[in-house]
């Protein structure tokens, strides 16, 4: 039988009153958390003046919200919503498009069953890519590019090769070895292994991965256009600014819509590709 | 031909898998190399196509050197000595047609094969290996959707398709059940009599390698310590090479005096 140092036996109970005292840290954790809420809403402290017109304002955006504003939501010129939504499922396509091509070989770079020690370096480079806000790139590329799509697309295009390729990489470090080593065994050399070893293994996961990031970036898109990068985004920005109600409520009804047939179409299509 | 001069083996971290070993098999044979694990029966397979370089000796196969070849030489040398795996090892998502026709890439450019280019005489190739291995109506499944001894068909045909006068495998049966042993075991067989292709197969269970094979290679801690017709095995032979006496892991279903007296 175990016995403690005092020579007692050791029981649940006995531990149970030893746990480590708590309420210190718990009354500290507390008045810390209370101390932040209260100086976070100092700064946005509701005036009479405000609290007044909430009601009224409140009205007005539900009324705008309701009528939303028709002719930009079906018209077909260049500044009207079915262009703004295809330009950002644009941006996205061909961003995640060119993502998915400079992953392909840094994924494979970054794979430690491939180039060994080697992958450290790639491992580096997506890190690096994968921690720099996407906003503050698409911000510096808008001095270098302009306002517009073109930067859009190029924010995507840079900024998703982070997750592309690790994922891509962990593909490649789940793959089985044992055709590669068949076909070491009959006689093919490095590029017919990629080909007929590697590729058919991973090429699903890789499109599967891709239509994943794609999904992503179709709200990435949007966003990155409330920085002037184009697509549904601008117009938004500019909807709120001048608080009409009724342009905001198309853009998001176009948004929704968007996002929710790209989700449904870009997890139908994975399925298949298991 | 196959011949082994004086070879050593070391692996890099200095530990000897292969001491001192000379063979010579001759073509048409079917040897079976048995031995407990970890006595070198994988890395003297290797050595013969050279998927692990020896250290010391020669190894020739069909005259040629296998430790001068280099680059293209040694893939074209490959490409005529077929090999089976214990785990298959197809590309599981691959169709079994593609799945054999892999086993010809050697022979073509590598821009043609990048672009899965080739020739209809090698579709034909590969479609009559795996008519040979009766499983020509699974050509365009996945290979995944196979059973273990099916997949074991397509490997074989895999090799087939390289036209090889050399088949090495290495314990091709290990991973399937007792039935479909015996159906691939009888392919092997098929295989080494009818389109007379050497067969050197590592096998794990003593039984099976007495059955099919004409000559048996005992190995132990990297040392050949029989070497001689399946009918000269006896079962003080087999304890030499256990170390120990053999127990029912190693006999797939025979009693072990019906493998001594065949
Ligand atoms: N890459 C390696 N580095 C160092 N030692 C190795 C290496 N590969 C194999 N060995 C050792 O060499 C010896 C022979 O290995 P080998 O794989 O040829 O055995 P085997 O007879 O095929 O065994 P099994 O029946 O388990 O497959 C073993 O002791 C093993 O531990
Ligand atoms: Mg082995």
């Amino acid at each position: 039988m175990k016995k403690n140092y005092s020579g007692e036996r050791l029981t649940v109970a006995i531990q149970l009153k030893r746990q480590p005292p708590k309420w210190i840290y718990n009354t500290l954790l507390t008045i810390v958390v209370f101390i932040l809420v209260i100086y976070s809403f100092s700064g946005t402290v509701i005036s009479a003046d405000r609290l007044n017109n909430f009601w009224p304002s409140l009205r007005v955006m539900i009324k705008g919200f309701l009528n939303p504003n028709l002719k930009f939501l079906f018209g077909l010129d260049d500044a009207s919503i079915p262009y703004l939504t295809l330009q950002t499922l644009a941006i996205a396509f061909a961003g995640t498009l060119i993502a998915a091509i400079f992953a392909l070989p840094i994924g494979f770079l970054s794979a430690r069953n491939v180039t060994g020690k080697a992958s450290k370096i790639g491992e580096i480079i997506l890190i690096a890519i994968r921690t720099f806000p996407e906003i503050i790139l698409a911000l510096i590329l808008i001095r270098i590019f302009g306002i517009g799509a073109l930067t859009g697309t190029l924010t995507i295009g840079i900024h998703s090769v982070g997750m592309l390729g690790k994922l891509f990489a962990e593909s490649i470090e789940n793959m089985d070895r044992g055709p590669i080593e068949a076909l070491d065994a009959v006689g093919a050399n490095i590029w017919q292994k990629i080909r007929y070893g590697i590729f058919p293994q991973v090429l699903p996961d890789f499109l599967s991965i891709t239509l994943y990031r794609f999904d992503i970036n179709v709200r990435s898109a949007t966003i990155l256009g409330v920085v002037s990068a184009g697509g549904l985004g601008t117009p938004l920005i500019f909807a709120t600014r001048e608080w009409d109600w009724p342009t905001l409520s198309s853009i998001l009804i176009a948004i929704i819509i968007m996002v929710v047939s790209v989700d449904i179409i870009s997890s139908k299509l994975r399925e298949k590709l298991v | 031909m196959i011949k082994f001069t004086n070879v050593d083996k070391f692996y890099p971290n200095g530990f000897q898998a292969l001491k001192n070993v000379n063979l010579e098999i001759n073509d048409g044979e079917f040897v079976a190399i048995i031995g407990l694990s970890g006595a070198g029966k994988s890395t003297l397979l290797r050595a013969i196509n050279r998927m692990h370089p020896i250290s010391n000796g020669d190894v020739i196969v069909d005259g040629e050197n296998m430790s001068k070849l280099e680059g293209k030489e040694l893939r074209m040398m490959r490409s005529h000595i077929g090999m089976i795996f214990q785990s298959f090892n197809l590309v599981k998502r691959m169709s079994v047609f593609k799945n054999v026709l892999a086993g010809r890439v050697a022979f073509h450019s590598t821009f043609k094969t990048l672009f899965g280019l080739f020739p209809q005489e090698d579709k034909i190739i590969a479609l009559e290996a795996l008519d040979k291995m009766g499983i020509l109506e699974k050509a365009f499944v996945r290979a995944d959707q196979l059973s273990g001894g099916q997949q074991q068909r397509v490997a074989l045909a895999r090799a087939l398709a390289q036209n090889p006068s050399i088949i090495l495998a290495d314990e091709p049966v290990a991973s399937l059940d007792p039935v479909t042993t015996i159906q691939v075991m009888e392919d092997f067989k098929r295989i080494n009599t009818e389109f007379k292709i050497t067969i050197v197969a590592n096998m794990h269970h003593v039984d099976l390698a007495m059955q099919y094979a004409h000559r048996i290679i005992g190995i132990k801690d990297g040392i050949i310590v029989f070497d001689g017709p399946v009918s000269k095995v006896t079962e003080q032979i087999l304890e030499m090479i256990y170390g120990r006496k053999l127990t029912h892991e190693d006999i797939l279903e025979k009693p072990l005096g019906e493998i001594i007296n065949g």
